[in-house]
Order: structure tokens, then C-alpha cells, then sequence
């Protein structure tokens, strides 16, 4: 699969800053021991692999907030992990628009922790860009599955 | 005019809310769904006169109750808000009778152009 920095970069322009009107830029930050969410889609098919933002608490509280038409502080953890989770699912979904194959979306499943480490097996991280929004930072992830065939 | 938003994600729901309201949609009466099921109830009993759906949900997906509907003869305008937007469900979607497909992430200005005419 050929999955381009630009092509990610659009998306999450787009996700970010045009859909969730956030401010977004690519920047490597270290996150630190942060407590952190991570949205992931699963892609099946013509292409196996999976799509994932990582970010921050704080961030995902941020953007649960804004879709929400809440404070950050007063959306919930159920509101937290289903804001997450639909950005993964856009995410993965404009992925998979790229992919030029059949294939299924999975519904989107959310992990939260600290030290967290996103793995598929058999799988390799083709893409792991870091950025920051609203002066967070989070991290946009594809993982592919090798083909068997 | 009432319209029904289905989407499993109520934060999705409240962006598509919100981006109703900015293309001029503010008057309108809001009906939400989870998904495809509850939605088929809610048309029933509540004659939307318009369905924004999304595609991929638990239970009953977007196309399945498009599907579900025509098989009623439920003939409310449904457009598609969704993630996923590949050449052949578009042609799935279309061919089942949705009036449009509009891919997330999307703006209240294209919002308000798919719109445009299916609704005055």
C-alpha cells in the first residue's frame, strides 16, 4: 500500500482543523507518561491492516468537548472514548477510500492507559506521524498486515 | 421539517446537528437514532421528513435500512454521512435510492450543498 505523509496530512487537516475547526499542526513531541486514548479502526479484505489515533487525555477530552458542544471537563469518559472513536472511524475511512480495493471497516474499538503499545501481529507500522492540537500532542498510525498470498 | 440523525456516535450526531444549524437548518425539529434499527421505529412512528445516516453501525447498517425502508415503501429522502465513501458504495447507495453520499469529515457548506436538492 502506498499511503503518502501527504496523504495523511490531509486527512488530518481535515478531521482536525476542518471538520472539529481545532488548530493542527505535524510536530513530534514526546508525550511523557501521559495518560492516553487511542481510537482504532480495522481494515479487512483486499487490504488487512489497521488506522489509529493516539493522543492525549487532555486532547481527547478537547475534541469530545468540541463535537459535543461541551466544556472539556464536562464530557465523560463514555463521551471521551465515542469522540475518539468516530475520529479513528473518519480516519480509517478516508484511509481506506485511498486504498483503490474492496474492503470493511470495522467498528472502532478504544484503548486508554499509560505506556501504551498498538500491535497487530504479523502486522508493520507503515505510518506513524506525530502532531499537536491545541498544544497536544497525538499521533496518527497504519499498521499493515502482510499479505499471505 | 423534522429530521432524523442516525449515527452510533452521539459526539458525530452533535457535529451533524451543529453543521445543520450553520447551513441554515436551525428551525428544524431534531430526531436521533443509534442505529438502523431504532431508526426504522423512529420513521415509523414519527414520519421524518428527512434521513441523514451514517453507514457502518451495530445491528443495522445505513444501506440495510435504506434496504429496509423501500421494502416498507417508507419513501422518506435518506442521504448518507459517512466515513466511508468508495465508488462502489456510492453506486450501492445510489441504486438504492439515496438521494446523496456526503463523506466525513465534511463542512456545513457541503452539508448544505447536498441538501440543496433534496430539501428547499
Amino acid at each position: 500500500m502506498q499511503l503518502s505523509h501527504e496523504d495523511v496530512r490531509q486527512i488530518v487537516g481535515d478531521i482536525f482543523g476542518a471538520m472539529l475547526g481545532l488548530s493542527v499542526a505535524e510536530r513530534e513531541t514526546a508525550v511523557n507518561g501521559a495518560r492516553r486514548i487511542t481510537g482504532c479502526v480495522h481494515v479487512s479484505g483486499g487490504w488487512e491492516g489497521a488506522v489509529a489515533v493516539d493522543c492525549t487525555e487532555a486532547l481527547a477530552r478537547r475534541v469530545a468537548g468540541f463535537m459535543l458542544g461541551l466544556g472539556a471537563e464536562e464530557a465523560s469518559p463514555e463521551d471521551v472514548r465515542d469522540a475518539i472513536g468516530e475520529v479513528a472511524n473518519v480516519a480509517g475511512g478516508n484511509v481506506k477510500a485511498l486504498l483503490g480495493t474492496e474492503c470493511a471497516l470495522s467498528l472502532p474499538t478504544v484503548t486508554e492507559g499509560i505506556d501504551l503499545r498498538l500491535t497487530i501481529p504479523g502486522a508493520r507500522t507503515i505510518v506513524d506521524l506525530g502532531f499537536e492540537s491545541e498544544g497536544e500532542p497525538f499521533r496518527f498510525l497504519v499498521l499493515e498486515k502482510a499479505q499471505d498470498r | 421539517m423534522r429530521i432524523l440523525i442516525v449515527d452510533d456516535s452521539k459526539a458525530m450526531r452533535m457535529i451533524v446537528i451543529r453543521s445543520l444549524r450553520q447551513a441554515g437548518f436551525g428551525d428544524a425539529e431534531i430526531l436521533e437514532a443509534p442505529d438502523g434499527v431504532q431508526a426504522l421505529e423512529v420513521i415509523r412512528s414519527e414520519a421524518p421528513d428527512l434521513v441523514l445516516s451514517d453507514w457502518n453501525m451495530p445491528d443495522m447498517s445505513g444501506i440495510e435500512l435504506l434496504r429496509a425502508m423501500n421494502a416498507e415503501g417508507l419513501s422518506v429522502p435518506l442521504g448518507f454521512v459517512t466515513s466511508e465513501s468508495t465508488a462502489p458504495m456510492r453506486k450501492q447507495a445510489l441504486e438504492a435510492g439515496a438521494r446523496f453520499l456526503l463523506a466525513k469529515p465534511f463542512t456545513a457548506d457541503a452539508l448544505e450543498q447536498a441538501l440543496s436538492g433534496v430539501v428547499g
